[in-house]
This record gives C-alpha cells, sequence and structure tokens, in this order.
C-alpha cells in the first residue's frame, strides 16, 4: 500500500506509458554519470582532518601562494575585542603567564626532549597593525614559543 | 517440452532509482562537509632569548627593514662572496607592494651569489599592515628564502 507522500506526489505517475515517458524523458544514464562525477569529486576533495581553527567573520585572513600545513597547536587570535588564547579573550599582561601554563602542560604531555616542536598559530586580520602583532610575537619568543605560524589562506 | 518456455530473457531491468537516490544523499553530505577555503600558515621561526651567540653557526643573511612608504631595505649579511662588493651589501627597493618583482629580482641575485641563503630577517615599522609583512614572507618563501623570522618592536 502507498504512503500519503507516495499517493500525493506529483512524480506518481499512474499509468505504465506514462512511467516509461517520463523515466525515459529523464536520460537517467547520463544523470547517473553527472552523479558519479559529482560524488567522485566531493570525495577526492573531502577532508576529515579537525577543524581546529574557526574562521570568525570579523577576521580576514592574508592570501598568500605558499602555505605550510595547518597543524594542531595553540590559537592567539588578535581581535579588535583583544587577545584570545583558544577560546579565552585575556588582557595582553596575562598573556606571558597563559602562555606559560601552555608551555608547561605541553611539556608535561609530550616530555622534555620534544619541547623545540612547540608553536602557536596567530590569527590575526589582515588590516591589523604589527604593533598589535608585535606584543604576542615578543611574548611567544620570551616563553620559548621557537615556532609561530600565521594563519592564512591559499590564493 | 516446449523450448519457448525453456527461453529465458537475457535482457534484465535495473531499477535506477535507489542509486539515484542513494547519490543524492551521498552528493547532500559531501556538499555539507565540504571545505572550500584552504586555511593554512606561513611559518616563523624566532630566536629564543636564552640561546648563546656561539651556538649558532654563521649562515648568510637578509635584513628587511620595512619602511612606511613602502620601500624595503635590504642588508646582506654573513656572505663570504660579497666581502669586497660594498654596492650589494645594502639595497633598497621602492614600493614593494607595487614592485614586487624588484624583490624577487633581488633575491634572485642573491641567491645565485649564494646559493646556500636560506634566511631572513623582517623588521617592520609599528603601523605595517599584517598582510603587507606576509606578503613580504610570500615573496621570500616562494623565491626558497624559507627561513624567516620577525624582530618584535
Amino acid at each position: 500500500m502507498d504512503s500519503f507522500l507516495q499517493q500525493t506526489s506529483i512524480l506518481k505517475i499512474s499509468n505504465k506509458v506514462g512511467r516509461k515517458w517520463f523515466f525515459e524523458g529523464l536520460m537517467l544514464t547520463s544523470l547517473i554519470d553527472a552523479f558519479s562525477i559529482l560524488v567522485i569529486f566531493l570525495i577526492l576533495t573531502f577532508s576529515n582532518s579537525e577543524q581546529f581553527l574557526i574562521l570568525s567573520s570579523d577576521i580576514e585572513l592574508p592570501s598568500v601562494r605558499k602555505i605550510d600545513e595547518l597543524k594542531k597547536n595553540t590559537v592567539i587570535k588578535i581581535s579588535k575585542e583583544g587577545i584570545y588564547v583558544g577560546e579565552k579573550l585575556i588582557q595582553l599582561n596575562d598573556l606571558t603567564q597563559q602562555l606559560l601554563q601552555i608551555r608547561k602542560e605541553w611539556i608535561q604531555l609530550v616530555g622534555d626532549g620534544r619541547t623545540e616542536e612547540i608553536g602557536v598559530i596567530i590569527q590575526a586580520d589582515k588590516k591589523t597593525p604589527f604593533s598589535a602583532i608585535s606584543p604576542v610575537i615578543a611574548a611567544c619568543s620570551q616563553i620559548g614559543f621557537s615556532q609561530l605560524h600565521f594563519a592564512v589562506l591559499q590564493q | 517440452m516446449n523450448s519457448s518456455t525453456n527461453k529465458k530473457s537475457l535482457d534484465f531491468h535495473l531499477d535506477l532509482i535507489p542509486v539515484i537516490s542513494l547519490f543524492s544523499v551521498c552528493i547532500c553530505f559531501l556538499l555539507l562537509v565540504a571545505v572550500w577555503v584552504q586555511v593554512g600558515t606561513v611559518e616563523v621561526r624566532q630566536a629564543m632569548g636564552g640561546q648563546a651567540q656561539s651556538e649558532a653557526e654563521k649562515r648568510p643573511i637578509i635584513n628587511i627593514k620595512m619602511l612606511s612608504s613602502g620601500d624595503l631595505e635590504i642588508e646582506v649579511k654573513d656572505f663570504q662572496i660579497l666581502k669586497n662588493k660594498k654596492e650589494l651589501h645594502r639595497v633598497t627597493v621602492k614600493n614593494v607592494f607595487l614592485n614586487g618583482h624588484e624583490l624577487v629580482n633581488i633575491i634572485d641575485k642573491l641567491k645565485t651569489i649564494e646559493p646556500t641563503l636560506r634566511s631572513a630577517i623582517i623588521e617592520p615599522y609599528s603601523e605595517a599592515e599584517y598582510e603587507k609583512i606576509v606578503y613580504i614572507m610570500d615573496l621570500l618563501r616562494v623565491y626558497g628564502v624559507t627561513d624567516l623570522g620577525v624582530t618584535p618592536l
């Protein structure tokens, strides 16, 4: 027995001739070809990597030709409201303390031998003046974050 | 036995409607989870405060000073071959954001003289836009100068 939706569907073609005409008219083979190509393309471009960098509407990243792969690191966001370390809005004076805490946690996690790999991702709007970014760079260098990753878009 | 009853038709009917439904669901899912913007990073290696001067080996390096006029002052350091060529020790690139190729030409020239050149330190002015700093980094990286540093104010 047909369901209510099937009974009321505009695509429900009652007689056999009409059904044949409808599906032949749609050219199903080429439709499936197109769908297959679309599915293959989307699977190839599919990324299952974790998205830990959230792009907010108030920050427009600069675009470059050559980018490095985005690796999981602590994200420092410099916006008009202030400096965010991860999700937390902090004062500039507290940045060093916060970074020190992150470094301690990192050392506990990986051990003393791998501290040179520690880095941060700096996310800022493309029009941000260097005077706003400089204190973050200075604090990172002071604490021992040797690798700074500036978040950018692929051109 | 009648032979006609044994003849089974070789034609078969493949029901394409479920295939189309399956494909539609797949396409909808993949379109919803697709990431269209490719986010990456530009890596900068900062010198650490505790590093002794003697620890770091002397490598050819260029010091790029950004000026508010849009010009760049490029200073060449620790180039063994350039010891006697004073004219190449300090070069100015006029308005690099309009003449990016000029910086590229200089990097090319310096790379020809010193193929081991990999390092550059960028010294921006306080009002330099982040986009402009990244633009210079990108130009340097594209032409093989990959170890970059930024001098804080």
